[in-house]
């Protein structure tokens, strides 16, 4: 018999694929803007490879951690390795570093115009 | 049936509702997810991009977990800082993007201007727009006004 408990898991359930389902599908047709993503925001337009590593990096780590869950002994959220944190620490310092630097760049020569 | 069950029987209806709706609102673009990622300009952000994706795997990580035990687990720190480190990231990179609007605005169009006047022009039409409709609605009402004067006597 269907208890309120085991309702509310589905529809828990449903709701929380049914949400990221609708967001992937707008994001693979376009309904949510990805223009941009991989270039620089300093007027250039070029193409971003520290934009690209993060990417990259980003779904390395959602990858495997989604397998490590997929592993784990039933209760327990396993824990991320150090070494994968160390990656996306240093992975997010390098775009953070680099979006810093181009803007102070492109203030400069916009100050050196105006 | 007792009245435990009813009420979770009803409240198992109402939440149940409340997720169609959110999602049928979503699917038919009354609730409008075409922005979530970007940024003031118009362009997509990546480190948005980076939080909605470990956000989305580690609450359905979390959710299966909780509904294989019945309990909540004990989240762990390396998670944590996980999410420190990604939402750390949106925020100084929210932080350097306005701390040069100029830079920013002109990288949305790519086509150099950087003196942002594009957008002090919009804001100027706006503002006149706004300014003739609140006129428009001024003269309106006070010929609806004499109108009812008229049909009174």
């Amino acid at each position: 018999m269907l208890t309120p408990i085991r309702i509310m898991h589905f529809e828990a359930l449903g709701f929380l694929y049914g949400l990221a389902a609708l967001v992937t599908y707008q994001l693979f047709t376009g309904q949510i803007n990805l223009q941009g993503l991989m270039q620089r925001k300093d007027g250039t337009g070029q193409t971003s490879p520290e934009r690209i590593q993060l990417l990259l990096a980003t779904i390395a780590a959602a990858a495997r951690y989604a397998a490590q869950v997929a592993q784990a002994p039933p209760g327990t959220l396993p824990d991320i390795p150090s070494d994968w944190l160390y990656l996306m620490g240093g992975s997010s310092s390098i775009y953070v570093l680099h979006k810093g630097w181009n803007i102070f760049k492109a203030a400069q020569k916009l100050g050196e115009k105006s | 049936m007792t009245m435990a069950q009813v009420c979770g029987f009803v409240l198992c209806l109402f939440i149940g509702l409340l997720g169609l709706t959110i999602l049928y609102l979503i699917w038919t673009r009354k609730i409008d997810l075409s922005q979530l990622l970007s940024e003031a300009n118009g362009d997509a952000s990546m480190s948005r991009f980076q939080l909605l994706i470990f956000t989305f795997v580690i609450a359905i990580a979390l959710f299966e977990i909780v509904e294989s035990s019945m309990k909540f687990p004990d989240i762990p720190q390396g998670v944590l800082v996980l999410l420190g480190i990604s939402a750390s990231t949106y925020a100084v990179g929210k932080g350097i993007s306005y701390s040069q609007p100029q830079v920013m605005m002109q990288g949305s169009d790519g086509s150099g201007s950087a003196d942002g006047s594009d957008v002090d022009d919009a804001v100027a039409a706006a503002q006149a727009a706004a300014g003739q409709a609140a006129a428009h609605a001024a003269s309106a009402q006070q010929a609806a006004a004499k109108a009812q004067q008229a049909s009174g006597n």
